[in-house]
């Protein structure tokens, strides 16, 4: 019985490492709130299909109550959680149960209890690395692209390394840049530092308005507060969109199509060198790494933050990331990360409401079905595309409303996962396939690469990012997906 | 029922009967048991179900008494140590802390070291910096921080853990039965009579002694035998709450007061207590005021107290001694606090002149074992037995071996395993079996306090399980955050089934839901007046369960 | 700018987004978490409503003929419901005894029952919180002449689940019959045991089916050659949360929007009316105007209303509420004063002043468990209060 009280002993000291972080202590994460109805599990896409998944208030509120008396979950317990936040979404007592979950993988990874055996480790290494994956990808991507698409290297690498050989890896392209390229901007000499920011991209209007009209003071300021004019009374207005891996490995034609529209209504776009938002660190459980990523980006974002230009994401994991995560990682600008990030639909919604989105729409004859990512549905902030989109003429959208896809990140890429992921998405395949056969819709509109890749996939669909019908309204081009 | 007694019989014997199941009758019990000497405790509801199990759960090391009350100091320190030793599955030896806040008198602080030093007590003062590290949501403002040996103790198992223990050893026990009348024949008693509360039947007990072990009722229980006794009902109340809060026993450093001690228990935190002077053993409905004072006291130690969720409030009566007659207009009556907590023996012969009569009252849960040796040693007097007391250094319950542990685990979730161990002992061994067999019986039917469904049909099948309550006192069923909203209308049909106890739908669903209510009513607000709402939803609108008056009590 | 922006994602306040939308009203709903019908048993109270109007002050006596009129739109809502103005229909509870309820989907309908001499009770294996010897003795209790039979199945499908003993929930089996290979393996199950039957009168009893949520499964059932009833389940429950996906999906069809996972932390009032509703989604606060507020967040349970230990406060827009002099009872399941709590309104469910009775705010609305003055346990009625007061405010809007 000793033994008992040993292991108590050496938990409370971890709990109260984590409990002085004010962000995620106990009160912070709302245990008490919970009334135990249930919800959470009900709803979620992982429990519903696989009952050695104990389910999110199993995991969260219920072992939470257990954490605190020094109980630990079995290790293991938390593996087929896939960060999809559906639990917090729907919680109607506003528990942080991700939260919760989250800090129990952290405290198994740092006690090295919740270690997997050696193999899929190293698969976890690598998926958890999607950035340096599409470094690779991307250097020579039809190359890639064959070799991932060779049958003998899917099963060399489910055999290896458990990577599922059916699970619909998204192709590699261009790496997501642009010819114009604009001087390594430095932290604003008025701050006295001389460190620079890496590779720093910059769209629009960067050659006339570059360095110097970064150096304003740290005035918090709103969308409308930075109209300024230059001499020829174009708009000086300036945002940093961060592209994320998706578009910047895999789908570099989005990023300009989201640049493209940015420009149209007036911004000049930086695009630092930034890395990986940190996301599918996190969900692989290298915790570590994900705030290097995350002070390395704040790092970037820190001089633009401190001017109140917004933060553009238009992955919605990537902006949940930098709205959730970023302002409890200890760096230079972590305090304004989250209130200066928008989703773009978000973005451009907020300009709409203030009169200054440009809304010179051609007709777009586009008949869509919206898929609503989980971790946009997770920012709590409606659905804006779908707005926006309902401003186009001729665009009929339609809300899908069947739950998770199922990719979940790099989940459905494991091999044991795999099944799972399709069953998880089984729901919403079946309506997508159900309203292009009754020819409800022709395409899936949807935020989020990997769910447009696993719709694909489980669907056979089309489907696109809702940017693009924007694009093509705004007479920058057209769609493929759309027509 | 206990072992050895025919069903239906309604005339018992033994040497010594035992009125009260409480942590001083089982520990009599058990003593006795020990000695080879043949006891009986009658029992008028459940064991543990009265003070034994209404208050904080503190195994106290002696210091809260260390300035007042040194003797009782010096036994706290010891019995502490004793129960640490025998009773290790009954408690958690959580360490406490004295800490001083501003405004406490610097005085008592230099009394109480050296009250600590002279009972005993080790002391290690804390740098405030590693206290606050330690505890987070300690007041800021604490000045001094001291670390004694106090320890977190159930008083159900450790009641029903004394019972099992004396019935290995050939000691018996009947619950709800009730004494009417210590018999008497001349000077001596000759046993006990009154009836059984589940059947109405009567029954008597013939023995040569009566142990009158009735804590709060020990005047009353007396008074039948024509003996007088002076004791003082004081009412406790005490707050669950939610969580733990702290991971140790605090204390506030200064003259011990109401609402200034706060212990981790299981997965709640018990804030305790108030000090009321009741005309009534059984006026133990905490009230909203004395909810509301712990509140404003608590918070000296807690701030933010009142926006910490408050699962239950629950108050227990202790009986106090006045020992000294003499110094009786010493003290304020009103002040229960200021009557000695040591306890006391009384033969009614050397008092009244009634022989073979024993009452044992005041003391506190800490010095239980103490008062039952000190009880049977005269019991063994009278009865010329010579065997030695036994029971500081035999354990309570046989260690289980570590594979239990492992076979657990492999059955169960982690932390359900591990509650249940706790819960159990070796006894889990039955439970697992039955796991082995269905593994459906291996789910959670309590979500909050993770117990299973083989261990509650454990607890139902138990012949001592009248009620879902009695259940609930051996399993925590009921007793985490939903406060039985889920558990209720889960464990009531393996209830119905063992044994066919109960209909379903009948009285026993809605007698739990407001035996629950009673804690509930006092502290109804915020996240509990939510689950109130939820449970409301459930068995008066989804199950459309009725309360007609009739079935209530 | 929205038209409507209704505070809470329960039945009131969705019936009031429907009826808005259909209105040709663009409505914004910003909801906590999932309403509280995932946790109701699918069936609608509306209670004994001439009676109930006659108490002063009961939502009843201020919606008047409204009541009925909303029954009457909800079953245009939900076709799958049943139900008749003036005549309680009968469901079985998990426990399986009988309880009324005014508006249900058809396979609730216990009715079937009182005519049947031979029941199957359906026993699917490891049905989560569904206790068959319960439900048996009840039935029996309630149909003395009928002959009560236990049919077990035991899926393959859920081999995985059944191997680690782990429950499943109705909400898992309901979606397995939904799927193809579950109306296969009901079809099968309902043939054989119609080819087992005795007698012309049999009913079954089939717990964690719940048709309503998937039109192919009410199908089959409707050709079924006896009668299926199926049962209201424990929560979070398959019919509730069907009923809530029925009212949500109508929503969002009819163009409404559904902000789910960040409730609304208070309104802007500016010189009389309420104007902005301040949303805390993540990373910043987000602000939403709109013309007309309605409040339907749901009394204690929702959060609309929170108690401490010294005060009670509405939570949105700060407004007086009745609170009763007595706050509980000791019987739990009696009549509970705090139930009573809520704002006071007029007939247009403006907000009151509960001492003056003067109008606070012209464009807000204020509905469901919001509204003082009942109790949807005592009264029965949570069903039709809820309803009809989302279904006045739609129409106010």
């Amino acid at each position: 019985m000793n033994r008992r009280y040993v292991r108590r002993d050496g938990d409370r000291q971890a709990d109260n490492k984590l409990n002085l972080d004010p962000a995620r202590g106990e009160d912070g994460m709302h245990l008490d709130a919970c009334i135990k109805c249930g919800a959470c599990t009900a709803q979620c896409p992982v429990a519903a299909v696989y009952p050695l998944f104990p389910g999110p208030k199993s995991v969260g509120p219920d072992a939470e109550r257990l954490r605190l008396e020094g109980i630990a979950l079995a290790p293991g317990c938390l593996a087929y959680c896939t960060n999809c936040k559906t639990c917090e979404v729907t919680c109607p007592s506003g528990v942080c149960i991700t939260d919760m979950i989250l800090q129990v993988r952290r405290q198994e990874q740092e006690a090295g209890t919740g270690k997997a055996i050696c193999r899929l480790g190293m698969r976890d290494h690598l998926l958890g690395r999607a950035e340096y994956l599409g470094r690779l990808g991307t250097l020579w991507p039809p190359l890639a692209n064959t070799v991932l698409g060779w049958k003998i290297t899917r099963r060399l690498l489910e055999k290896t390394l458990g990577i599922s050989a059916r699970a619909p890896l998204p192709r590699y392209g261009r790496k997501f840049r642009t010819s114009d390229i604009a001087p390594v901007v430095g932290k604003t000499q008025s701050h006295g530092e001389t460190e620079s920011y890496g590779e720093t991209e910059r769209y629009g209007q960067s050659e006339e308005h570059g360095r110097g009209k970064t150096e304003h003071g740290c005035r918090k300021t709103e969308p409308s507060d930075r109209v300024k004019t230059d001499r020829k009374g174009r708009s000086t207005q300036k945002v940093v969109y961060f592209p994320g891996c998706f578009i910047s490995y895999n789908d570099e034609a989005t990023g300009q199509a989201v640049v493209k529209v940015l420009e149209h209504n007036g911004f000049e776009v930086i695009v630092p060198g930034f890395h990986c938002c940190g996301v599918p660190l996190t969900a692989n459980g290298r915790f570590r790494e994900a705030t290097a990523n995350a002070q390395h980006n704040l790092g970037l974002m820190q001089p633009y933050l401190e001017q109140g230009i917004p933060v553009i994401a238009s992955c919605t994991s990537c902006g949940l990331a930098l709205k959730e995560d970023y302002p409890r990682v200890s760096a230079p600008g972590a305090q304004r990360i989250g209130a200066q990030t928008y989703d773009l639909f978000e973005f451009l919604w907020v300009l709409h409401e203030r009169g200054e989105l440009r809304k010179d729409f051609r007709e777009v004859q586009a008949s869509l079905a919206y898929h609503a990512p989980c971790h946009l549905k997770a920012q709590g902030i409606g659905t804006p595309s779908v707005r926006i989109l309902r401003l186009i003429p001729g665009v009929k959208i339609q809300e899908l409303d069947a739950g998770c896809c199922g990719l979940s990140g790099s989940f459905a890429f494991k091999a044991e996962k795999y099944e799972l992921s399709l069953q998880i998405g089984s729901t919403l395949f079946q309506r997508v396939q159900g309203g292009v056969k009754e020819k409800a819709f022709q395409a899936v509109a949807t935020e989020c690469g990997g769910c447009q890749v696993q719709i694909e996939h489980g669907s056979g669909a089309p489907s696109l990012n809702p940017v693009w019908v924007l694009y093509q309204a705004y007479g920058l081009g057209i769609s493929s997906a759309i027509g | 029922m206990g072992q050895g007694l025919e069903k239906g019989s309604v005339r018992y014997s033994a040497q010594v009967v035992i009125i009260g199941g409480g942590a001083t009758g089982v520990g009599i019990l058990r003593d006795l048991s020990l000695r080879g000497i043949s006891a009986l405790l009658i029992e008028q509801g459940d064991l543990a179900h009265g003070t034994s199990s209404r208050f904080h759960g503190l195994l106290h090391s002696g210091a809260r008494y260390a300035v007042k009350d040194p003797i009782s100091a010096a036994e706290c320190i010891q019995e502490n140590a004793i129960l640490k030793r025998i009773a290790p599955n009954c408690l958690v030896p959580t360490g406490g802390w004295f800490v001083q806040m501003p405004g406490d008198e610097m005085d008592y602080m230099e009394a109480w070291l050296k009250g600590c030093q002279t009972a005993n007590i080790p002391v290690r003062e804390i740098p405030v910096q590693e206290a606050l590290e330690q505890e987070p949501l300690l007041a800021k403002d604490v000045l001094r921080v001291f670390e004694v040996p106090d320890a977190a103790v159930d008083g159900f198992k450790l009641v029903w853990d004394n019972a099992k223990s004396a019935r290995r050893h050939g000691g018996r026990y009947l619950t709800y039965h009730r004494v009417n009348e210590v018999l008497r024949d001349g000077e001596r008693v000759a046993g006990v009579q009154g009836e059984n509360l589940l059947t109405g039947e009567a029954f008597t007990v013939d023995s040569l002694i009566v142990v009158n072990a009735t804590g709060a009722w020990a005047d009353r229980v007396a008074a039948t035998a024509g003996a007088s006794l002076d004791v003082v009902c004081d009412k406790g109340t005490l707050l669950a709450f939610n969580r733990r809060l702290f991971q140790r026993v605090i204390n506030r450093l200064r003259s011990p007061g109401d609402g200034d001690i706060f212990v981790p228990h299981e997965t709640i935190t018990i804030l305790g207590t108030t000090s009321d002077r009741v005309d009534m053993p059984s006026d133990h409905q905490p009230t909203a005021r004395e909810v509301q004072r712990l509140l404003d006291l608590g918070e000296t130690l807690l701030p933010g107290i009142a926006g910490k969720r408050v699962i239950r409030a629950f108050a227990g009566v202790r009986p106090l001694h006045r020992e000294d007659r003499e110094l009786a207009g010493s003290f304020d009556e009103e002040e229960g606090r200021e009557v000695s907590r040591t306890f006391a023996v009384i033969d009614h012969e050397a008092e009244e002149g009634i022989k073979g009569f024993l009452s044992v009252v005041g003391g506190k849960f800490t010095t239980y074992r103490l008062m039952a040796e000190k009880a049977s040693d005269w019991v063994a007097g009278k009865l010329g037995e010579t065997a030695p007391c036994r029971t500081a250094e035999e354990p309570l319950l046989p260690a289980f071996p570590e594979h239990l542990r492992q076979e657990a685990l492999a059955l169960l979730p982690c932390a359900a395993a591990e509650k249940m161990l706790e819960r159990l002992g070796q006894e889990a061994v039955a439970v697992l079996e039955r796991i082995r067999e269905d593994p459906g019986k291996g789910q959670l039917l309590c979500e909050c306090e993770m117990v299973t469904v083989a261990e509650v049909e454990k607890a139902v099948a138990d012949p001592d399980a009248h009620h879902l309550a009695d259940v609930r006192r051996k399993t925590r069923l009921g007793m985490g955050t939903c406060q039985g909203a889920f558990c209720t209308y889960r464990a009531l049909p393996l209830m119905w089934r063992e044994g066919e106890k109960y209909d379903p739908l009948g009285r026993e669903l809605v007698r739990f839901l407001n035996q629950r209510w009673k804690g509930i009513r006092p502290i109804l607000w915020g996240e509990q007046l939510r689950e109130t709402e939820f449970t409301r939803a459930i068995y008066a609108g989804l199950l459309d369960l009725q309360d007609n008056k009739t079935i209530t009590e | 700018m929205w038209d409507g922006l209704v505070i809470g994602g329960g039945i009131a306040g969705l019936m009031a987004g429907i009826r808005a939308q259909e209105r040709g009203k663009r409505v914004l709903i910003v909801s906590e978490g999932t309403g509280s019908l995932a946790f109701a048993s699918g069936g609608l109270d509306f209670g004994t409503v001439e009676q109930l109007r006659k108490i002063e002050r009961h939502p009843y006596a201020l919606l008047g003929e409204t009541v009925e009129e909303a029954f009457a739109y909800f079953l245009q809502c939900c076709p799958s419901y049943h139900g008749a103005w003036g005549r309680t229909g009968m469901a079985l509870t998990p426990l399986g005894t009988l309880r009324a309820a005014d508006l249900l989907p058809e396979g609730l309908d216990a009715s079937p029952l009182t005519h049947a001499n031979r029941i199957v009770l359906v026993v699917p294996e490891g049905l989560k919180d569904f206790f068959p010897e319960v439900v048996k003795a009840n039935l029996q209790k309630q149909f003395i002449s009928s002959n009560i039979q236990l049919k077990r199945i035991r899926l393959k499908e859920f081999a995985d689940w059944q191997a680690i003993g782990k429950p499943i929930p109705d909400t898992v089996y309901a979606k397995f019959w939904c799927s193809e290979q579950g109306r296969e393996t009901l079809k099968n199950l309902i043939g054989e045991i119609t080819r087992k039957m005795v007698s012309d009168s049999e009913t079954l009893v089939f717990p964690g089916l719940h048709a309503a949520a998937c039109p192919e499964v009410e199908k089959i059932l409707a050709q079924a050659p006896l009668p299926v009833v199926e049962m209201t389940s424990f929560p979070p429950s398959a019919a509730g949360q069907a009923l809530y996906d029925r009212l949500r999906g109508r929503f969002k069809a009819l163009g409404g929007e559904l902000l789910i996972g960040s409730g609304v932390e208070r309104v802007e009032v500016e010189s009389g009316q309420a104007r902005r509703a301040i949303v805390k989604s993540k990373g910043k606060e987000i602000s939403f105007t709109a013309k007309v507020f309605v409040l339907a967040t749901g009394g204690f349970f929702g959060r609309g209303s929170v108690a401490s230990s010294t005060e009670v406060r509405e939570t949105v827009l700060g407004l007086p509420l009745y609170v009763p002099p007595e706050w509980s009872e000791s019987r739990f399941l009696g009549e509970q004063p705090y139930a009573y709590t809520g704002v006071e309104v007029d007939h247009s469910l403006h907000p009151c002043d509960p001492v003056t009775g003067k109008v606070l705010l012209e464009n807000v609305f204020v509905v469901g468990r919001m509204l003082a003055h009942w109790d949807p346990w005592v009264g029965h009625c949570g069903g039709g209060v809820s309803l009809s007061s989302g279904f006045l405010a739609g129409g106010l809007l």
